[in-house]
């Protein structure tokens, strides 16, 4: 970005050195490798090519076939004839299910395990465990546990009483939630580290002099914990949200490349790899991904513009 | 009941309730686990069968031999250690080195490039694929563990975290070894460093987990299968156009997911208090 | 977070000043596959002084594991010592291939010589990826191959590749279940597939058939053998297949085979006699029928070497058997999958590529890499009767078939082939009727193909 040989030059003192010289291999790998892509992207959004080829200026008619795509969505056509506005629907109702689970969850497990009791160190790795797995090979197991026949059915048959085996991977209702389980199977640990954390930097002090007060366990945690958690928990929410709205192995493995049944598993992610990949369009695929930046952008922005600020 | 009484009798409730969800909650978070072991050494026939069977029948190593007859098992459990191995040290040399230049010091232009290095957080992978590609090859590093980990050493996330962690030190230190003459990259080694191993034990770990769980990076810059990594290389052994040899991938991520289990055990107290103060501050 | 905001403008508004300047496409574009063919031309130079004009090609394949990446390993070593001018580089892409030679394709970095299945053939054919095989071969080592299987990869009098195995759909059925329910020969005809299975349901309490919801490739021998012409899409007006009356009549046919055959069954509270995998806990045809959940299954002969690993209590010839898929109104039509091994249009040794290609495809590579690995069939003519080829694979080779259709519809036959599949899952499940599918997959074709 800064050629930091003429700003040596100029540089007044060394901590403008020392900076610039300290983040210079995470900038320039990031631009080599981050910046770099962002450009080739935008670049290709005006562009039609088919990787073998020529490139072809074909100026806003890729961005032109996602809005008109989105349009048609908004009228009730068909998923098949408007895969982008079902892949948005879908990530946006599955952010909408994951990011609130998967973040009282953590805060609910790192409270519990957070007592002082015996096992909690059991109880720790337990929650972390599932974080610890390849997300792939995670979701290729919960195809199975999943079947018609599989576990979770058996399972869910002997506590609820006069439950009918549910087909989740085959069925448009279910299967979109349980792409959502795993996730938050998967994440709800990792979040949980961060919660207890946090939770191990409020002062006892605060804690005390609630107790003092007469405060339960029940009235501590919403009036304290809950409070002082407030940063993390805008920090989890806005990391939960970048995950889940560019959300893809689970649903390309449990989904499949078309988002399954009805399209009821097909994510913005996948959209954008088919417009690349299987109909050869990468321009469009392009002009989507600008388009689901934007989402992503304005929905944590405006989060943190509401919660207050994670990243400062 | 005197009021102490009551007030112990509502402690062990609570240690009860405590207990219930604790135990609840692991059962349903290990469950997977315990299914996929029992399954492990089941026949597929066995494993597919429906109500679930718990008891292996007939017992089987079949599935961890299949593994153990793969040539290249082993390499790919080096090969995927090498990986995590750069993309670990690198991330912790790099991200804490931004990190604290980020938090820290003060030179023009720093708060724009660190907002903009978080935007790249939000850029879908398939768009940088192509282009990555290119760079990858004319670096001549396709098919090559550096060329890969080259794409990850300095995580966003990392540095995100590193800079949360330098911010909550406190001013004092530093403006003490300021004034004993001790310039700014001095201070980043022998004070900022040695201060941060909580932050970078949290780094090491998550780092670690991801780059030995990663999946499409591998898959799409590496080429052979004696370069392949862990996950790669089970789908490669036992995945099929047309259909996927179940119990073997099971005992497969078993075995892969060992070593990270065994990290976070050893790791797990660092991890959390090299959140502590990141998180805590926000 | 302002910042953030704030940084992302600055981003933009550089990149706009840079596209504007029209630097980038200097940058990225054109440069891109000069320097790099020079840097090809480079490390070959460099290699040229190094071994004696040696030249290296690189061959790109998915694998089946390790056994069959052992084969070709094998297979290479051996030519190699055939050819010592000739070094062959294998590389493995064991997800998402074609997606990956497409990106190498965009970075100017594609192999030399690499896999393409049939249904992805068009559009490397018309892009001009693939380099033209007749040009390169003798017609008399073409003509070794099945014909009907070099049919899809021809354009304008070209071949552009040669089929490297092949699989053929057929009837697979369970022996026992067909005993407790009274059959003794397999069925002829699709009403008597339908009959049987429910005669099986009936008398056995399992589904007497088993086919993927939706599927539109194993819809389309239905259509075919009942005398419906072959499908093909290549403009917008192509979609006019879907008002054939015959296809009209079998889509519905094969529709309501699911409907009939198992929703409203369970309406009635009767055994279900046509089902699809997961009704029965099965993750594909291939697990429900070796679980023994389904009497009939009509799939490829993936299926065998599957059965044998999987379910290996569960024997060919004594409990279940092959045969020939069944018949229509005017005559019996299969489907056939094939993969070709293409030659980079853009490689700069096709002479020694072909050389390579040669050796695999010829009659020692089939013998070694297809014949006795027993996964697929081999593509070249005059392995009938071998007898290291196992004798389920020799069965289905023995079927006689009025036509055999290759996986392929034209040049979007993958979006395609998934969309009609899903059209057709819809209105097997009810969530449309079989004339609003037949619509939809009517628009899709235009869709699809209007650009």
């Amino acid at each position: 970005m800064f050629s930091s040989f003429s700003f040596y030059e100029k540089a007044r003192n060394k901590e403008i050195v020392a900076g610039l010289s300290l983040i210079s291999i995470a900038v320039i790998l990031n631009i080599v490798f981050g910046y770099f892509a962002m450009m080739f992207a935008l670049y290709l959004s005006f562009f039609k090519w088919d990787y073998i080829g020529e490139m072809q200026f074909v100026g806003l008619k890729n961005f032109e076939i996602v809005i008109r795509d989105l349009i048609r969505g908004l009228h009730g056509a068909p998923y098949l004839l408007s895969p982008f506005y079902t892949g948005l629907k879908n990530i946006l109702i599955y952010t909408a299910i994951v990011v609130p689970v998967q973040t009282f969850l953590a805060i609910v497990l790192a409270a519990f395990a957070n007592q002082k009791i015996k096992g909690q160190q059991f109880f720790k790795v337990s929650y972390f465990l599932p974080a610890t797995t390849s997300s792939v090979i995670v979701a290729l197991i919960f195809i199975w546990l999943f079947m018609k026949n599989g576990f979770i059915n058996f399972a869910l048959a002997h506590i609820i009483p006069g439950f009918q085996p549910i087909d989740w991977i085959n069925s448009r209702e279910y299967l979109l939630l349980a792409i959502a389980i795993v996730a938050i199977w998967g994440t709800s640990g990792h979040f949980m580290v961060s919660f207890l954390a946090a939770m191990q930097a409020i002062p006892k002090e605060i804690y005390e002099a609630a107790m003092l007060d007469g405060a339960g366990p029940i009235r501590r945690f919403f009036f304290i914990t809950i409070p002082m958690l407030r940063p993390m928990i805008v920090y989890v929410v806005v990391m939960g949200l970048i995950g889940a709205l560019q959300m893809f192995d689970l649903a390309w493995v449990m989904a499949g490349a078309n988002g399954g049944p009805g399209g009821a598993g097909y994510t913005v992610a996948l959209d954008i790899y088919n417009e690349a990949f299987t109909r050869i369009r990468p321009g469009v695929a392009a002009a989507k991904s600008w388009f689901l930046f934007a989402i992503i952008f304005t929905t944590t922005y405006l989060f943190q513009k509401k919660y207050g600020r994670a990243m400062r | 009941m005197t009021p102490k009484e009551k007030e112990r009798l509502i402690r062990r409730i609570w240690i009860v309730i405590t207990y219930v969800v604790l135990l609840t909650f692991a059962l349903v978070y290990l469950m997977p686990f315990i299914r996929s072991l029992v399954a492990s050494f089941m026949t597929w026939a066995q494993a597919s069968r429906y109500p679930p069977e718990w008891i292996p029948n007939p017992f089987t190593l079949e599935n961890y031999q299949k593994l153990f007859r793969l040539e290249l098992f082993p390499r790919w459990i080096r090969n995927t250690a090498l990986y995590a191995g750069l993309i670990v040290a690198g991330n912790v040399m790099f991200t804490s080195m931004a990190g604290y230049a980020f938090a820290r010091l003060k030179f023009p232009g720093r708060d724009v490039i660190f907002s903009a290095l978080l935007s790249l957080l939000m850029i879908p992978m398939f768009v940088t694929l192509v282009p990555n590609y290119i760079i990858i090859y004319k670096l001549g590093l396709i098919d090559n563990i550096f060329g890969l980990a080259l794409l990850g050493i300095t995580n966003v996330s990392s540095i995100f975290l590193m800079r949360q962690y330098f911010m909550s030190l406190s001013n004092e230190i530093f403006e003490a070894a300021r004034l004993d003459g001790c310039g700014p990259i001095k201070a980043f080694f022998y004070i900022a460093l040695p201060l941060a191993k909580p932050a970078l034990g949290a780094v090491a770990v998550y780092q670690f987990l991801g780059s030995w769980n990663a999946f499409i990076g591998p898959l799409i810059f590496l080429r052979s299968p004696e370069n392949f990594t862990l996950p790669v290389g089970l789908s490669f052994a036992f995945q099929r156009a047309m259909w996927t040899e179940y119990t073997p991938i099971i005992a497969g991520s078993l075995v892969a997911s060992a070593p990270t289990i065994i990290l976070f055990l050893v790791l797990n107290k660092y991890l959390i208090r090299g959140i502590v103060v990141t998180g805590g501050k926000g | 977070m302002k910042k953030v905001l704030v940084g992302g403008l600055l981003i933009f508004a550089l990149l706009f000043a840079v596209v504007a300047s029209g630097c980038i496409g200097g940058q990225t574009q054109t440069p891109t596959g000069e320097t790099k063919t020079e840097t090809q031309v480079k490390t070959e130079t460099k290699v040229e002084t190094q071994v004696q004009e040696k030249v290296f090609i690189r061959f790109a394949g998915w694998s089946a594991g390790e056994t069959e990446m052992k084969n070709y390993e094998r297979m290479i070593k051996e030519f190699e010592q055939k050819n010592p001018t000739i070094g062959v580089k294998y590389e493995v892409i064991t997800q998402m291939f074609h997606e990956n030679i497409l990106a190498s394709f965009g970075a100017g970095v594609a192999p030399d010589v690499f896999y393409v299945d049939s249904s992805w053939a068009p559009i490397f054919i018309d892009k001009g990826a693939l380099y033209p095989i007749s040009d390169l071969a003798d017609q008399s080592f073409i003509d070794k191959f099945y014909p009907f299987l070099l049919e899809p990869f021809k354009k304008n009098g070209k071949l552009y590749g040669l089929p490297k195995d092949w699989s053929m759909l057929a009837l697979f059925y369970n022996k026992k279940l067909f005993e407790q329910a009274g059959l003794t020969k397999p069925p002829e005809t699709w009403e008597e597939l339908e009959e049987y299975a429910k005669i099986i349901a009936d008398k056995t309490g399992k589904p007497g058939l088993a086919i993927y919801l939706g599927g539109f490739n194993r819809y389309v021998p239905v259509a075919v053998s009942n005398g419906a012409p072959k499908p093909w899409f290549e403009k917008p007006e192509d979609a006019s297949w879907f008002d054939n009356p015959v296809v009209k009549e079998t889509l519905a046919w094969y529709i309501n085979l699911y409907k009939k055959g198992k929703i409203e069954r369970e309406q009635q509270g009767l055994t279900p006699y046509v089902v699809a995998p997961g009704d029965v806990g099965a993750g594909w045809l291939g697990d429900a029928f070796g679980q023994q959940q389904v009497a009939m299954v009509i799939s490829g002969n993936w299926m065998i070497p599957f059965l044998a690993d999987q379910f290996p209590d569960f024997k060919y010839g004594e409990d279940w058997d092959i045969a020939p898929v069944p018949a229509g109104k005017s005559g019996r039509v299969t489907m056939a999958y094939t993969v070709i091994l293409g030659i980079n249009a853009k490689s700069e040794h096709p002479q020694e590529a072909w050389k390579f290609v040669e050796f695999l495809l010829g009659p020692e590579g089939q013998k070694e890499l297809v014949v006795k690995a027993g996964q697929t069939l081999p593509s070249m003519k005059g392995f009938e009767n071998d007898p290291d080829m196992w004798p389920q694979h020799r069965k289905t080779l023995s079927f006689k078939y009025d036509d055999m259709i290759v996986f392929l519809w034209g040049p979007k036959s993958g979006p395609l082939e998934g969309k009609f599949s899903d059209a057709m899952a819809a209105a097997m499940r009810g969530e449309m009727t079989i004339d609003e599918a037949i619509e939809v997959m009517k628009q899709v074709v235009q869709e699809e193909l209007s650009s």
